[in-house]
This record gives structure tokens, sequence and C-alpha cells, in this order.
């Protein structure tokens, strides 16, 4: 399609080592994304949460901490004003809040002081206006001060610790945004900071001292304290590494700054997270200073993802990845695999170090980087090695399926040629893929695209069957087997129904099952299906075809965070076995072999034959008709295309394949009309064509630069240079007697092989000016040179020489330019293309 | 000065325009410059070219709307906060300054929200500004064929704005959209404002001034500018700044180098033409060692044989010329003299 959808941010390259593979996912953010400058800008825990579970504990439990956040941070602007302004008053709440027991506690707890705190900090949320940005007028700071003092003042008159400490954070924080940064960390340094607590608002409030110190000029102290709070406190992560790296100090001035281990480590690592190249030496120096930090296998899974993105992808793709994904320019990739390849076992040698020092947490990311990044390199045995490491260790389930995975590339990659003894060796690692893959359907992806976004499993198991395990089939020549390889592959999750083709038979099957089978393929593959001596191997290999083609999505709305979530139904009328059917019935007409069409189409159900073919159109909004392209139209031109509302004859592809047959027929039992059916049939062929009126009974896209020839299936001999009907249009020419219908079936001819006559291809665009202009004056004399082979044709000589006194010659002389051109003996304008 | 080297050009080029429009029916130039700061304070400097220059107008940016860190919708960054008010002698023509991007994602409710957003607010920073009302708010978008229907019907939502009915909506408008009228479409806007300026490629290494260049101007322009079918303002660069290259590849802008410091030997080497080389670390200008730096500006000469080529171009009575930026630094390359000598240009 020319208008394909964006790449996925979080599906864009082949990734078998999932970024996700840590035990928390407290480095969620940083992972890495070439397409985002942060994977994810949601911090790995929520601030409310965080908040709400501490005032759970503070009163005993005796409430939940979604009350907090609904009555923190869930009102709307009515509701709380009625709250404030009416209920709470009078120690009564309305009715929506009735089951609220954070507020519930508020106004029947002995302790009023809480009442009072709750609106306080309610009160003065206004002021601050962080929630709404649209809000134009500039910050009340007299108000911010009086209410800053306000805090304070409580602060000092309440003896609950609690919320004394809320308090001084709310001054605090009052005065940050009244612009008063000193008086803000004065009372961080007298009242916040000597608080021995595990509240995390110590937390917040360093932050707000951070923000404090870099408005007082002191940038590097600044710096060092964003980097305490991006240490200590997820909820904040986000936010604290935009303002370290916005300060832009120097590494050395903020290391000096640093007290222990784990702070200098934190250094080292956020440098490596803004990395977007490959380097090990925020990894080494993070290693080296703190071994211990889930930094370490953070950093090193963004290296294992990097060479993922640039090296295995185009490797397993071919270099044609970059040009379809429209990534930046990696023209350069020959010098890029260069820099990888030296890359790969230095990296390598660093996860051997790892797991034998196992000063690490969990050594084992270690072997299992290093297998993997063996597989990589095609040292198949010496992954074994690493994997046989760890054979006995009792790994968490993630580095278990991970483990089963890189086990499953080494086998594949150990398999010289694919036999019933190898594919039983797969067997085991195959069925569990599926499995764990399917597992994965129940999740509910809020990322729109392809939907294989964060279903790591799922996008393994199609990257798996169709660029490791489908090319072992194709370098064996096995082209069924490897067609059944794509088929898994690109049904692991159903494929949502296509809005422009609506429920098309064959239209959503893989483009190399719809242009490179012919029928003995999909008839191997329908007596498979049907035979009960199939091995494990092979059920599960085809497993997806009894099963819905698609499904539809409804109900899209958008999420928090962006992208949507949506609602899946399947079609469960339209089934892939229906798709093959077509699929066989199609190949047989591309073979010509009628009689066999007939019998695969009759496999289908009318409505499916019909929408397989009709064209949908929006006559007016909400009432969608069909209409049908007419396979044997009689026209001297392409254009306008002939579709009807009304059904004609031959408008699905089992009536045409009859119609085919029965003319086939015809020629032999009534011979003396042989050459009106021979016309017929010419048309009809015409017709099925590239440039024909029923283009899509025999292909399944169509594109302007089909022509170029840069596609070339076994079915183009007709398709694409309409051979067949041409010497269908002269054999009814030879067999008439009729001056006029001979005139008509040469200039039929005539147009058949027009479309042989090569047109140039546009060139490529090139950076370097001159070097495109030289190739687009190439193109130019090519476009001159077609345009006088136009008027070349050697049927206009035919019907010159031997049809000019008919009625016919003078019509073609009318309709036809290049015709007109050639007797008249004069050039003609380069206009449209098609005759 | 570097711009000695210009004195006789400038003092030829001055005698050629005298000469030239002595005969000619004069059009009317109206100058007004951009205030494209993140704080409004009144400027001495400033102030003085807005009076020698007869300035009526100036074009105050009002907010950036981006989308929120957290994907959420639209928002403000970085709104102007007025520190003065604007004299009485300036109307206000609030500017928004549109990301494209974030036109793609948006559905029609969601512009229709926007549209009302950006009318609240800026009414409420005008009012700010000191000023009760304004006749013009201007879009500044660098729309292109995939946003532009959601950006036209943004246009149209906040025109249809009751509020909004009796003022005019203005546009700007980048080359490639003058030139490439068909993909880019026509703004339902009042009028347009044609940036003159950012033309180059700013992230190519090499000499080339990104800022304006004649021959680029040439390619986008000839019969476009008076066949457009919206009045036409012009907007011509006052403004200089520092490309800075690290291993010949784009690492920047840095805001913080003028002219001036690339004087200083011990901290830059001068290499040819305008670019110059670091001479050791400068993490002052956050500059490495052998960092490069491709100096651009806009000499009197350019600016001057620019508009003249821009004269010969337009057929309107009456010419509308926006500056950017109203900016001390910037302006004290140029003199009273030279700017009115560019209005003469285009008389």
């Amino acid at each position: 399609m020319a208008c394909g959808p964006e790449p996925d941010p979080y599906d864009y390259y082949i990734s078998f080592f999932h970024n996700n593979i840590q035990k928390t996912n407290d480095y969620r953010p940083f992972y890495f994304n070439g397409f985002l400058y942060l994977n994810d800008t949601e911090n790995p825990v929520d601030e409310s949460d965080v908040n709400a579970k501490e005032w759970a504990v503070h009163l005993k439990h005796r409430i939940k901490p979604f009350d907090v956040i609904q009555a923190m941070y869930g009102l709307t602007d009515t509701v709380e004003s009625r709250l404030f302004n009416k209920y709470l008053i009078f120690n009564k709440l309305p009715d929506s809040l009735y089951k609220n027991k954070f507020l519930k506690t508020l106004i029947t707890s002995s302790k009023k002081e809480i009442l009072r705190y709750y609106l306080f900090v309610q009160g003065v949320e206004h002021l601050t206006k962080m929630s709404d940005r649209w809000y134009p007028e500039p910050r009340d700071t007299v108000k911010l001060t009086q209410k800053a003092n306000e805090a304070l003042a409580r602060a000092k008159q309440t003896s609950d610790r609690f919320l004394k400490l809320r308090y001084y954070y709310n001054a605090q924080r009052l005065f940050y945004f009244a612009g008063n940064y000193r008086s803000g960390a004065d009372i961080y340094k007298a009242h916040i900071f000597p608080v021995k607590s595990n509240s995390h608002i110590k937390l917040w409030s360093l932050d707000l001292f951070a923000g404090e110190q870099m408005h007082l000029g002191k940038r590097a102290l600044a710096a060092y304290l964003y980097l305490k709070v991006f240490e200590l406190c997820p909820e904040r992560r986000v936010q604290a590494f935009y303002d370290y790296r916005g300060l832009k100090i120097p590494e050395a001035e903020v290391i000096k700054l640093t007290k222990n281990k784990a702070e200098k480590a934190t250094v080292y690592a956020i440098k490596g997270f803004h990395t977007p190249r490959i380097g090990l030496t925020a990894l080494k120096q993070v290693y080296q200073t703190y071994p211990r930090s889930d930094m370490v296998s953070a950093l090193l899974v963004r290296e294992i993802n990097k060479i993922e993105e640039t090296y295995l992808t185009p490797h397993l793709n071919g270099r044609n990845y970059y040009d379809s994904v429209g990534y930046y320019d990696h023209t350069r990739f020959d010098s890029l695999k260069e820099q990888y390849i030296k890359y790969i076992p230095k990296l390598q040698k660093f996860c051997i170090q790892l797991a034998k020092e196992r000063k690490y947490a969990e050594p084992e990311i270690g072997y299992l980087s290093a297998a993997y990044l063996s597989w990589i390199q095609g040292n198949t045995g010496t992954g074994f090695n690493y994997l046989s490491a760890i054979k006995n260790n009792k790994l968490r389930p993630k580095l278990n399926n991970e483990k089963q995975l890189i086990n499953l590339l080494l086998l594949s990659q150990s398999i010289k040629r694919m036999d019933k003894t190898n594919e039983s060796l797969l067997l085991p690692s195959l069925t569990w893929l599926d499995k764990v893959a399917k597992a994965e359907r129940s999740i509910k992806n809020p990322y729109w695209h392809s939907g294989y976004g964060l279903k790591f499993y799922s996008a393994s198991a199609r990257d798996f069957y169709a660029k490791v395990l489908a090319p072992i089939y194709f370098k064996q020549k096995d082209t069924v087997m490897a067609a059944l390889c794509i088929l898994k592959s690109e049904r692991t999750i159903p494929i949502i129904e296509r809005y422009a083709f609506g429920p098309r038979l064959g239209f959503d099957m893989p483009h190399f099952w719809q242009n490179n089978l012919h029928s003995w393929h999909l008839k191997k593959v329908l007596e498979w299906n049907s035979s009960e001596q199939r091995t494990q191997y092979l059920k599960l290999l085809m497993n997806n075809i009894n099963e819905p083609t698609t499904v539809v999505i409804s109900g899209v709305r958008p999420v928090k965070g962006g992208g949507y979530e949506y609602t899946e139904t399947r079609h469960s009328q339209l089934t892939v076995l229906q798709s093959i059917y077509d699929l066989l019935g199609t190949s047989f007409l591309r073979e010509h072999n009628y009689k066999a069409a007939v019998t695969a189409f009759h496999h289908i159900n009318e409505k499916n034959l019909e929408n397989s073919t009709s064209l949908e159109v929006d006559y007016q909004p909400f009432k969608i008709q069909n209409q049908y392209p007419d396979p044997f139209i009689d026209n001297l031109h392409d254009y306008p295309r002939v579709h009807s509302l009304k059904k004609v004859p031959g408008y699905n592809k089992l009536l045409y394949a009859e119609t085919m047959a029965k003319l086939e027929q015809q020629i032999k039992t009534d011979p003396r009309q042989a050459s009106k059916y021979y016309y017929k049939m010419a048309n009809g062929l015409y017709n099925i064509s590239y440039y024909g009126n029923a283009w899509n009974y025999t292909a399944y896209h169509w594109a302007n630069n089909d022509i170029t020839g840069e596609n070339s299936f076994y079915y183009d001999k007709d398709y694409l240079q309409i051979k067949t009907a041409e010497s269908y249009f002269l054999k009814a020419n030879q067999l008439s007697d009729n001056p006029e219908f001979k005139a008509r079936c040469i200039f039929m001819a005539a147009k058949c092989k027009q479309k042989r006559i090569a047109y140039p291809k546009f060139p490529d665009y090139t950076r370097n000016d001159k070097t495109f202009n030289s190739l687009y004056l190439q193109y130019d004399k090519e476009g001159k040179k077609y345009r006088r082979n136009l008027r070349r044709n050697p049927y206009f000589s035919e019907l010159r020489d031997h049809y000019s006194k008919t009625a016919f010659y003078k019509l073609a002389i009318n309709e036809c330019s290049y015709f007109r051109d050639f007797i008249k003996g004069k050039k003609s304008k380069p206009t449209h293309r098609h005759s | 000065m570097r711009y000695q080297q210009y004195n006789k050009v400038f003092l030829f080029l001055s005698c050629f325009v005298v000469l030239i429009f002595s005969c000619h029916h004069p059009r009317q130039v109206n100058n007004s410059f951009y205030y494209w700061k993140t704080v409004y304070k009144a400027n001495k400097t400033e102030g003085d070219y807005l009076h020698h220059l007869h300035v009526h107008k100036l074009y105050v940016r009002i907010m950036d709307v981006d989308m929120a860190e957290d994907g959420t919708g639209p928002v403000p960054v970085s709104p102007i906060t007025f520190k003065n008010k604007l004299p009485d002698s300036l109307q206000i023509v609030p500017v928004v300054f549109i990301v494209n991007d974030i036109l793609k994602m948006l559905t029609q409710p969601q512009l229709n929200d926007l549209a009302n957003k950006i009318i609240l607010f800026t009414t409420a920073k005008v009012q700010q500004s000191g000023k009760n009302s304004f006749n013009e708010l201007q879009i500044d978008c660098d729309w292109t064929a995939t946003t532009r229907d959601n950006y036209f019907y943004l246009l149209r939502q906040l025109k249809s704005n009751p509020k909004f009915s009796h003022k005019i909506i203005s546009v700007t408008l980048r080359l490639h959209q003058l030139k490439n009228q068909k993909a880019s479409g026509i703004p339902p806007a009042g009028r347009v404002m044609l940036m003159c300026y950012n033309m180059g490629n700013l992230r190519k290494y090499g000499e080339q001034n990104s800022i304006l260049e004649i021959s680029e101007l040439k390619k986008y322009l000839g019969s476009n500018i008076a066949q457009y079918p919206l009045p036409v303002d012009i907007g011509l660069p006052l403004f200089q700044w520092a490309v800075v290259f690290r291993n010949k590849e784009y690492a920047g802008l840095s805001k913080r180098i003028k002219f001036i410091d690339l004087m200083n030997k011990n901290q830059f080497i001068f290499i040819r033409n305008n670019i110059y080389k670091t001479a050791q670390n400068l993490p002052e200008y956050g500059l490495n060692k052998a960092d490069e730096i491709r100096w651009e500006d806009i000499s009197m000469p350019q600016l001057l044989a620019t508009a003249s080529y821009l004269s010969s171009l337009l057929k309107t009575d009456t010419v509308n010329l926006i500056y950017f930026h109203l900016d001390e630094t910037a302006l004290k390359t140029y003199t009273f003299n030279n700017l009115e000598t560019v209005n003469n240009l285009l008389h």
C-alpha cells in the first residue's frame, strides 16, 4: 500500500532479547529506543500511589489508598467546591463520595487536624496550577507567600509528625512557586532534611531543594541533588533525568560531589541512558564502581538492543530494511556493519566477565547475553556452551523464557538441512513459543499500530518464523514449508481488518502467498490440512489455517500516555482456509486451468466470493454499495473503468472461470464461431490483466510502479505482458471473414503489444544534484524513445495496409492518438500512456 | 567590525537606490517587528528603533503549543510574561507558534477545544500586556501536506469563534508552502507573512548561511508572490547565531556565543570565512575542544540585495515589512539609516 502505517516505536526492529528482562521495571523509561527520546515518559511508579499508601499506613489501614487518590487527586472542580463549601463544614459527605473512607475518617475522627490539613492543601492547589497549563494568569505570588507562611505556622503548631512534615513540604513548595527560593531552601535545611523519616515527602522536598539551588546559581550542586532524586525516587525519576541532563554539568564536577559508590554509578548510568550509539564506557564504569547496581543489566540490555536494531535487523532483513522503515540515514550501513562486527565480541567479553565474577545479583544474565551474542555471530557451539553453564540454575520466569528463546535460535542455527528428525528437535521449543505468544493475546495493548508493540513473545515468534525458520526452507528450495512459516509468522496475532479492503478473501494473506505460490503448492497445503497423518510439527505450523482471517476493531478510545484501546471482534465466517481456496482458484486462473479453478472456487460461499472482487463505493455517507467490475467488457480504451451496481456476467471469480471454461469448450464444439469465442476469451484475459477492468481477478494489489518490472511474478506473462490475450486476438482475426471484426482484433492485439513497450523508470533521487540531473536526462531520453516506439506499433501497419477501408479503421484513427500519429507520420504529444 | 569591508558596496547600492526610485511612484512600507522573547521588558535601544522606524505594530509571541510530555494533549510552552506594559503607541499582534507534529494526532473535537483554549489564553495575555483588545492574531506553523487539513480546520475554528468574527487571522508562510501551493494548499486566513529566512539546511556541515541566501530565495519566489491569492506581508531576518558541529555532525545552536566572543584567540581559532574552531574545552558555551562553529548573520549588503529582489516581485501599493526580531544585541549591528535604506528599496 502506498500509505503504510508509520513504524511502531515499540516494534521497529527484530528483538529476541527482550528489553523488559530485568527484575523490575524501575528503568523502563530508559530502555533503548531509537525512535523516542525516552522509551516511556511515565515514571515506573505513580506519585499519587506513593502518597496514598503513606496515608493508608498513617491511618492504620482503616482506609484504602484508592480513597485518598479519589479525594486528593480525582475530584472535579464542581464536586470539590461543593465539598468544601457545603458538606465538610457540616461534617457530611455528598452521595457520590459517601463510600470514600478517607473522607469519612476526616469528618468522624476526633483528630480534626487531618481535616484542617486536607482543606488547606486542596485550597492552595489552584495557586500552583501545575495541572492546568492553559491557565493564562501569572502566579499570584502575594497569595502564594501568604499561604507559604500559613503552612509554616501550621507546621510549627502541630505536634503530629506526619502532618508537620507535610506542612513544611507545602510551605517549601509554595515559596518555590512564589519564586522565593531562599526561604524554600531554608525550610528544607532546617525542618525537612534533619527529620528521620522514610516518607517520600522528604525526596519530593529534596527535588524542590535541587530546583532552588539551580535558581540560586549553584548549578553543580543542583545536578548532584537531581541525581539523588533520580536514584532514590522512582516516581520522579523521569523528570529528574530531564532536570539533571538540562543542567549540562560536566561529569567530573558531579562525581566530586558524590558521597558513595552507588551515587557515582548513577552519574555514569545516566550518561549511558543518554547514549544512543554503541559503547561500553558507561556500562563498564557502572559495573566497576558499583557492580550490584540494577542499572548494570539495564545498560547491558540497551547495548544488546542497539546491536539488534542496527546490526541484526538489517542482517536478517537484507539491506532494504531501512528503506521500508524510513529510519534515519543508514546508507552508511557497510561502515556501521564493520563497527558492529568489532563491537560484539567486546561486549561479549564483558558479559562473560559479569557472569564469572558473580558480583552482579543475577550473573545468569551474563551467560544469556553471551549465548545470544554467539548466535548473532553464528558461533552456535560457543552459544550452547554458555547456555549449558546455567543449565542447573533456577531462573526466574523471564530469564528462563529468554533461555528457551536463545536455545531455539541456536538449535535452528545448528540445523544444516531440515528433515523430520530436525523438525522433532525444534518441536518442544516451538510448542513453548506458541504457548507464551498465545498467553499474550489477553494483554490489552494500548498502542495502535500492528498490535505487536509490547507483546514481546508474539513479536519474537513472528520474527522467528519469517526471518529464521523460513530462510532454512528457502535454502533447501522447499517453497511450501517456507510459505507455511511465513503464514504462521504473519498470523501470530490475527490481522486487524484493513479498512480499505474490508473482509476480502486473499487480500490479507502474506504477499508471498499472493504472488509466488502456484496451484501445486496450494494443493499440497490443502492436502496436508485434511490429512490425519500430519506430524505434530506440521500441525503446529498449520494451526491457524482454520482460524478467522481478520479481526475487526471497534470502540477505539485514547488512553492516558498516548495510544489507544479498542475492542477486537473476529470474523468467524472468514477463515484462512477460505482464503487459501481463493488463492488456489486464482492461481488456476493465472495458469489458464479454468475447470480446476471452478472446482476451487466452489469451496467458497457466494457472499465471500462476491466480496473478494466487488468494490465498495461510498456514494453518500453511510451508504456503502457494492460495484462489480465487468471482466468481459469490450472497450477500446482502458479508462474510464466500467464498474456497475448490477451484477454483470462473470461478476465473481467463479462465474468468470465457468464462462472461460465454457468458451474453451465452445471453441472445440462450435468451430464455426470459434473466432467469436477466442475474441471473448482474449477480452477476458485482457481485462484481468494489470491494465484491465478487473485486475483484481488476478492480483491482490495494484500500484503504479508495478509496471517497472521490479517485482517479477510467475503470472507477469499475462498480467503485465498480455501475451495469451494477444495470441487469442490474433487467432480470432485469423478465423474470421468479417473485415470489420478482423480490424478490431488487430487493434486489440496492438493494445496488448503496446503494454510490452518498456516504460522508462523514473530515477531514484540521489543527493548529488549532478548525478541526479544526468539520470534525469537519461530518463527523458528514454521517454522520447518510448513515445516513438508507441507510434511504431507493428500492428498499426497491418491495420493501415489491410483494413483502411473499414469503418473500424476510421474509428480507430479518431480514438487512438498514437495510431493517428502513425498514419500522419508525425510526432505525438506525450500525454496519457494508456491507449 | 567585519561589516567595514561591505561599506563600499553599501554606498554604491544606496546611490543606486536613490537614482532608481527618484522617478518611481512610491509604495508605502510599514515596518514592524517580532518580539520573540519569553519575558517582555521595555528596553531603551529597542524603543529607539521602534520610534525611528515609525513602528505602530508589534508581533508578540504569546506561546508555543506543543504536546504535553505525557502525551495527554497540547499545552502552552514557555508562555510570555510581561514585566512592563506595552507602550500606548504600539498595537499588539499576538503570535502563537504551533508545533506541526501535534496536528497529526488531533481529532476534530480536540481541535475545537484547542481553538477555544488559544483564544482564551491569548486574550488573557493581551490584557496582561496592557491592551484591551487586538485586531489581528497570527498563527505560526510549518504545516505540511499531512497536517494541512487539520491545520486549516483549526484556523477556520478560530475564525468562526464569535469573539474573533471582526479580527483578522494571519498565518506565517514558509517558502516551500509558497512554492508548493498544490500540496500545501492556501490557508483559510486573512493574510500571510512570508518568512524570507531559515531557508537553508541548518544541520548540513559547510559554509552556507542557513538564515538567508538569495540564490536559495530565488528558487522559491519568482512570480509566486504576486500570484498568491492572499495579501502577502514580508518577514526579513535581523538575527545571528552560532551553529556548532562536532566531528562534522550538527550538534546544535550555541545561544551564548556572540560574534565578539569568537575574536578571543585563546578560545577560538579562525579557520576561513565564517568558520571557527574551539581551541579548548569551553563548558560555559557547552563546547568541546575542536568543535567547529559556523557563524551566521545577515550583512547589510545581503539585506539590501534581498529587499531589492523582493521589490521587483511585489505588485501591491502597500508592503508590511516585519523584522525578526526585536533584540538589542541583534539590532545594534544595523543603524537606523541601514534599515531606512531597506525601506527605500522597497518603496
